[in-house]
């Protein structure tokens, strides 16, 4: 029993990451990190710098 | 009276002509000499022209906008103090390139320009054919052909004056000065805007790039407006520019001068075409060590099978180098798999950890030294400028299909991740060729799909793995090519507009810069394995191994053990009769368990979809989990085969055994056709999800879904031929 709870946690854990990451992070401004055309880009004018 | 009045600024290099110009316009006669410096100070003069009233000054001469003289000085501030409606750049034009330089530099003032290519007559003499309109078309000004001697071309310049006055600016072209420097001139845009730094009106931008270029004029000029707030821009100021020089083993201002002349080069080679080698001969002019590899290196005969070898060479490094520490990785995963076996007692918890987490995420780490392989390989031709020549190359090809050469760029970033070469496609400006490039890029097969190549092109051609491998990126190249050319035809009708591809000088590659970009890269895959894979990991595992099967399998396995116990024990059968046996309903368990499972009936309920393509349910589960993220096909297949291999789940005992290699099962469950098709599947259907996320926000949703729709159509399409098709041959 002890394992199906904490392979419960686990899991519920992970499909949080996943909703979080696939939801939240494309709304996140640092979504740029790795274009080479981040720092000249229209869309980015605030100058973000790439991670 | 009634007359508009237009104030022109004459300006260009030493020695171009620039005074007979302004003689011709005019009617002055100023005093004209053929060496440079004729014009020490500006001077004007006024010439109407249909009913307007023209004010032409004429600047000293100058090779660029740089603070080294006062003569360029005067010509700077005159240009951005006194804002003449059009500043009229006269170049020599059988020195094209050096003379554009003061053009792009103007280009990056923002000044409305229109150029006049005087003494075409001497060029075109020695041999020298320039497309001007289409020259006109990249660099987004007019341009007049002149004859300053003859008085030939006054006319046209001053219609294109008035044109220019009345339409303004064509098109704004920004030139790149590459990563490093784009990186650091925003990090200075970020401070000169903090510290609320006027820019005496200049752009932001240019102001920054002035700094890294270490412009004694505006430096003494921010000096003076900042105060003490300078202390801060100067301290960003010269981080960037000992960053830059570290990387780049050059100061800025000559990455800046060299990025220009890329732009410039970039324009020529479209527009210009060079002379012939004989007659080049015959004037004696060597060319430099760049025009001798770009002769070779974007020669229309040796271009493209250059760039197809050094693509192939590139994997063939990739897989033969990176073999060997991927088996030590193998090794590594497998021994920690035992020992954490070995150490944790509770079923469930061991079999998460040793098939779901390691067999998941250690199955994407194993191949980390083949993504630093690609990740070095592609720095290497980025830093090295061959990237920018290979983009040039696909140039041709890319007309053909609609496209400019540009698209080729977020392309190529695709090799590495579709995320950002998803949004290097901004740098296309008209809307269908973003679209279009976007479409196609997902068959740019990204760095997460090659852990897919290299496993099974090991298990089913390992002797010519490399080839195979090169063999999906090719035809990932030419089904990009063919989708572009459908849907220019068809949904994306039009004419691509021309653009201006920079070609940097060659450069030799730094160590420090290499490993900033090869880690950068390795990094972000890294870090995806350690967050997405690992979560959907642990969902996977889930999936394959709830609901336990329990008791509820078909046949009573359990009894046909103790029977092959028993016979073993009176010794009716040996013992490796025994061993077989035993393999085999264990194999048989393991079977029943994973399709009792979620997965197990989620593969089935999609199998009828993919069983045409000769996929079984385990590939079927492997392809949607693909979605999240490309190496999770891996990362499924190496869990699925752990489990399958792991008797934990049992109700047999010795646990914690040794799991089975995901190789030899693959190489025990499918055919090389299964396997090559498999591969050509993952290269064609959409990519992961944070892709998709990203394309949805750069071209809405719509293209989103037409992206996903046509992407697996075709993927299932193509499958199937090779499938069906190679079935009746093999």
């Amino acid at each position: 029993m002890l394992e199906i709870i904490v392979i419960s946690i686990i899991g519920v854990a992970a499909l949080a990451y996943l909703i979080y990451f696939f939801i939240c992070e494309p709304k996140k401004e640092n979504m740029c990190a790795g274009c080479p055309y981040t720092a000249g880009c229209n869309k980015n004018r605030k100058g973000i710098k790439k991670a | 009276m009634g007359e508009k009045e237009i104030t022109i600024a004459l300006a260009g290099n030493p020695n171009s002509g620039k005074t007979t110009i302004f003689n011709n316009l005019t009617g002055m006669r100023q005093h004209v000499g053929n060496y440079p410096g004729v014009t020490v100070e500006k001077k004007t003069g006024v010439v109407e022209y249909k009913g307007y009233r023209i004010n032409v000054v004429d600047l000293p001469g100058t090779y660029s906008l740089t603070a080294y003289s006062e003569e360029e000085i005067v010509a700077r501030n005159f240009i951005v103090n006194e804002r003449p409606d059009v500043v009229v750049d006269v170049i020599d034009t059988s020195n094209l390139e050096r003379n554009l330089y003061l053009a792009v530099q103007l280009m990056e003032l923002n000044a409305p320009l229109v150029l006049a290519f005087n003494m075409v007559d001497v060029a075109r003499k020695a041999g020298k054919i320039i497309n001007t309109e289409l020259l006109s078309e990249l660099l987004g000004v007019l341009i007049v052909e002149t004859i300053g001697s003859k008085g030939v071309g006054s006319q046209e310049l001053l219609e294109a004056v008035i044109k220019t006055v009345n339409t303004g600016i064509k098109k704004k072209v920004e030139i790149k000065y590459g990563d490093e420097v784009e990186n650091e001139i925003a990090r200075i845009m970020a401070v000169l805007e903090e510290q609320k730094i006027p820019t005496f009106n200049f752009s932001i931008r240019w102001i920054a790039v002035k700094l890294l270029e270490q412009d004694a004029d505006i430096i003494e000029k921010i000096k003076k407006e900042a105060g003490e707030k300078y202390q801060d821009i100067e301290k960003v100021v010269n981080s960037s520019i000992n960053h830059i020089t570290s990387i780049m083993r050059n100061t800025p201002e000559v990455i800046i001068a060299d990025a220009r002349y890329g732009f410039i080069k970039g324009a020529l080679m479209e527009s210009y075409k060079e002379v012939t080698r004989e007659e080049m001969d015959r004037s004696g002019v060597e060319p430099d060590k760049s025009e001798k590899f770009d002769r070779i290196l974007t020669s229309k005969i040796s271009g493209i099978p250059i760039f197809l070898l050094i693509m192939w060479l590139m994997f063939q490094f990739v897989f033969t180098l990176g073999k060997y520490p991927v088996g030590w990785l193998e090794i590594g995963f497998e021994k920690i798999g035992v020992l954490i076996g070995n150490i944790i007692t509770h079923d469930l918890i061991r079999s998460l950890i040793v098939d779901g987490i390691i067999g998941g995420v250690g199955g994407v780490i194993t191949f980390t030294p083949n993504m630093i392989l690609l990740f070095l390989a592609i720095a290497i031709l980025e830093d090295s400028g061959y990237m920018a020549r290979a983009a040039f190359v696909m140039d041709r090809v890319m007309h053909k299909i609609g496209l400019h050469g540009k698209s080729f760029i977020p392309l190529i970033i695709g090799f590495g991740c579709t995320v950002p070469a998803y949004m290097g496609s901004r740098i296309l400006e008209n809307k269908k060729d973003r679209l279009v490039t976007m479409h196609i890029n997902t068959f740019m097969s990204c760095g997460a799909r090659l852990p897919v190549y290299v496993l099974f092109a090991g298990v089913f051609f390992p002797a010519i793995a490399g080839n195979v491998i090169f063999s999906i990126y090719l035809i990932g190249v030419i089904m990009a090519i063919i989708m572009a050319r459908v849907l220019r035809a068809t949904r994306f009708k039009g004419e691509s507009e021309p653009f201006v591809m920079e070609l940097p000088a060659y450069r030799m590659p730094t160590f420090k810069g290499l490993f900033i970009h090869t880690w950068e890269r390795t990094w972000m895959y890294l870090k995806k394995a350690g967050t997405i894979i690992l979560a959907m990991s642990i969902l996977i595992w889930i999936l394959f191994t709830f609901p336990v099967i329990g008791d509820n399998y078909s046949r009573d396995y359990n009894s046909q053990i103790e029977e092959a116990e028993l016979l073993y024990s009176s010794g009716e059968i040996t013992a490796d009769e025994y061993d077989n046996t035993i393999s085999e309903i264990e194999a048989k368990m393991a079977g029943e368990r994973l399709e009792y499972s979620s997965a197990g009936r989620i593969g089935h309920f999609l199998e009828p979809v993919f069983k045409p393509l000769g996929f079984d349910w385990k590939m079927s589960v492997a392809t949607v989990s693909g979605i999240a993220a490309k190496e999770m096909i891996v990362s499924t297949m190496g869990t699925l085969c752990s489990i399958e291999d792991s008797d934990v789940l049992s109700t047999s005992e010795g646990a914690g055994e040794e799991s089975g290699s995901l190789k030899e099962a693959l190489g025990k469950d499918y055919t090389p056709l299964v396997g090559y098709n498999f591969m050509l599947f993952t290269l064609l259907y959409f990519p992961c999800a944070s892709a998709m996320a990203v394309f949805r926000k750069e071209a809405g949703t719509k293209e989103m879904l037409f992206q996903m729709g046509y992407t697996l159509l075709l993927a299932w399409t193509v499958s199937f031929l090779v499938f069906q098709i190679g079935s009746l041959f093999i």
